[in-house]
């Protein structure tokens, strides 16, 4: 076997962290047989916005390897030793052309592949050099280094390569000519989300219920893999890759492991470097497909057929809720089972981004109580939930834009004859009120759920309207203001707040404070 | 026992309306920090009563503002020229807001500021000197109002109280100019 270094299968390169917060090395057959067997542990060298990269590429490589080994798909229980799992990875590259060493970080017969490096003939035709897995490779644009910084990893093991390789190959967008976006996202400057369901908190059970998920979705032919089989390619870095052809959507497995650039590391002394290079074209042909390639963690838009796209706004309220309505189909991992347990968690990752540039990592998970995972099982249930939601943000948009931001203006004009409407110097404040509702908008919708609709709305606009007016009466407090103007603004735009709350939100008129000592 | 300030109140409204006229006239002359022997005639056995003991803290200040608050029942001018109550029924709920009858009265905006904006013993004169103000003009006004600005003094709700009077203010004169307007232009 040609001379290979940094064997994945072999050598314990990857560091967990157990519940107890002890940390080891363990193989990455090591890692799926200790995760598909329950135990509690994390990724202890994991960044943050490579949560989402290595989570979906350990489960779709847990996945067709087991669907490759010939695992019943029905069959829950994983719980494989690191000798079957090394067998099962090893046969799941063989099935593509590959071997062994597809799993080693260096490999130095071009030929063959690399982990996450398709084999080349020409080394040279990878035309920039890195001695560090950030910066350029980085799925990061880091260009300004203000926030997270460009070369935050001074000396990095291979681990970090391997997180980073994962991240680059598997997520990335279009980052101009030659660098070409994966097949899973709408467009070069769109984004791979991750919106499913689990069943805890747990690293482990969210693996061993998304590797579940994975296999069932196998069951049935999928429309956009009408042809697929086991045999289908899976493993794209295992197949040689010129940068000129791309492989058809529809020709590959449904849980495919794309790579979206040419990148070959290499050993110099202890360390590691990576050559990277362009491509004429992406490695899968799916630009028609809108992102939408059966991705089981990617809602697509029905109207559409496209899948979802993430800005800087992250997982709103209004996101989420707009998500959990019938204009979205959910992918494979969205869907809730009842295996899910009686509280499940709706996990929403993403990183966000744009043309050049990140939109920022954006976490989101919810606590699903019981009464609404019941309702959640049903689809006219969840559609029911879904409707509500939907009119609980519309009325939060009344609180924030008919009820408080005239108000605020009024105070903050003084107390005009006529308020400018178009001044933004409520802007702040309005946000910083959305942002109070979206930390109380799912917790008051689930508590509510079981409650008829009108009572249910009635108190909503409660709590929008006395949010509404704790605002804006810290404002009062807080704001700049000429003594002389003080109590005209502010019981100029008390009673504005009253009258719009009554007409928008159904509030009763305003009590007198006298009335109430 | 917990101290009710609105009891008390209700109270001293009785007794000031069916207290003689040398003892009203008494009230109506009394100094914002010195209390006359009548005042403590109407107020003594009332506060005993309610529970503010003589040698509490508490009983000192709630003094003080019962006697801005008995001075403006006693000057409210609800009495016929024999000093006889015009109307004992008159719910003092019902009578007219403070900030709309300094609106009614034309109290500049200035003055009007300057009681919203004063506290303690500054805010008692400022009180006494906007029920002058109002009785020489011959406006009604509710004392509630009053009771709500010296009771919230210095406490969380004063803002809250001032607004509301300032509110009845703007209110009034906003109304009165468009009136104006009004009438001006047909």
């Amino acid at each position: 076997m040609a001379d290979h270094h940094f064997d994945l299968l072999q050598e314990p390169l990857l560091s967990v962290a157990d519940a107890a917060g002890a940390h080891s090395q363990v193989t990455l057959p090591g890692l799926l047989t200790r995760l598909s067997a329950g135990e509690n542990l994390e990724m202890a060298l994991l960044e943050p916005h490579q949560q989402l990269a290595w989570h979906t590429f350990l489960c779709q490589l847990a996945a067709i390897a087991l669907h490759r080994g010939e695992h019943p798909l029905e069959q829950q229980d994983l719980a494989y030793d690191d000798n079957r799992w090394r067998e099962l990875l090893i046969e799941a590259a063989k099935a593509d052309g590959g071997t062994a060493l597809a799993f080693s970080l260096v490999v130095e017969d071009l030929s063959q592949a690399a982990f996450m490096q398709p084999p080349l003939t020409d080394l040279h035709a990878l035309k920039s050099l890195h001695d560090l897995p950030t910066a350029e490779l980085d799925t990061l644009i880091t260009s300004k280094n203000h926030d997270v910084k460009i070369d935050r990893i001074a000396r990095p093991m291979p681990e970090h390569w391997v997180f980073a390789l994962v991240a680059l190959q598997t997520t990335s967008g279009f980052l101009g000519r030659g660098n070409y976006g994966i097949a899973r996202m709408n467009g070069g400057f769109g984004s791979r989300p991750r919106v499913g369901f689990t069943r805890s908190h747990r690293y482990e059970q969210q693996f061993r219920r998304d590797v579940e998920v994975l296999l069932r979705s196998l069951r049935e032919v999928s429309p956009i893999f009408p042809a697929c089989n086991a045999g289908s390619p899976a493993l794209l870095w295992v197949q040689p890759w010129d940068g000129t052809a791309s492989a058809p959507l529809n020709s590959l497995h449904p849980l495919f492991l794309e790579v979206s650039r040419r990148i070959r590391l290499t050993r110099r002394d202890d360390a590691l470097m990576a050559h990277r290079g362009s491509s004429d074209g992406p490695r899968v042909d799916a630009k028609a497909a809108l992102g939408n390639t059966g991705d089981p963690w990617t809602p697509v838009e029905k109207a559409k057929g496209a899948a979802l796209t993430m800005t800087e706004q992250g997982f709103s309220y209004r996101k989420l809720s707009e998500l959990l309505g019938g204009d979205w189909q959910q992918g494979a991992a969205g869907e809730l089972l009842a295996s899910d347990g009686a509280e499940p968690l709706l996990v929403a990752q993403v990183l966000a981004g744009g043309q050049g540039k990140t939109a920022g990592w954006h976490e989101r998970v919810l606590l699903v109580p019981e009464k609404v995972r019941n309702l959640f099982l049903r689809p006219e249930g969840r559609s029911a939930v879904a409707a509500r939601a939907r009119a609980w943000v519309e009325r939060a948009k009344l609180a924030e834009y008919k009820v408080f931001r005239p108000a605020l203006l009024c105070f903050l004009q003084g107390g005009p004859e006529t308020i400018n409407l178009k001044d933004d110097a409520a802007d702040s404040a309005v946000t910083a009120l959305d942002r109070e509702i979206d930390r109380h908008f799912f917790r008051l919708l689930f508590e509510q759920v079981d409650t008829p609709e009108t009572e249910a709305t009635a108190a909503w606009d409660e709590w929008l309207f006395e949010r509404a007016k704790t605002r804006l009466i810290e404002t009062f407090r807080s704001a700049p203001l000429s003594a002389m103007r003080k109590y005209r603004a502010q019981s100029q735009a008390i009673g504005l707040l009253y009258g719009a709350g009554r007409k928008q939100l159904n509030q009763p008129r305003q009590a007198l404070a006298s009335e109430e000592i | 026992m917990t101290y009710q300030r609105d009891d008390v109140i209700k109270q001293l409204d009785v007794r000031v309306f069916g207290a003689n006229p040398g003892l009203r006239a008494a009230l109506r002359r009394a100094l914002p920090e010195r209390p006359p022997l009548a005042f403590y005639q109407l107020t003594a056995d009332l506060l005993d009563a309610a529970g503010l003991h003589e040698d509490g803290q508490w009983r000192e200040q709630e003094e003080k503002l019962l006697l801005v608050v008995a001075r403006a029942i006693a000057i409210s001018g609800n009495y016929d020229s024999r000093g006889g109550l015009l109307n004992l029924s008159s719910d003092p709920r019902t009578r007219p807001r403070l900030g709309k009858s300094l609106a009614d009265a034309r109290y500049s905006e200035t003055r009007l500021l300057q009681l919203l904006n004063t506290s303690g013993p500054a805010l008692r004169k400022h009180v006494n000197l906007a029920v002058d103000f109002l009785a020489a003009k011959g406006k009604a006004y509710g004392t509630r109002d009053i009771v709500a600005l010296l009771g919230s003094d210095a406490r969380d709700n004063q803002d809250a109280v001032r607004r509301d009077i300032a509110r009845d203010y703007y209110r009034k004169t906003k109304s009165d100019s468009t009136s104006q307007k009004d009438a001006t232009s047909a």
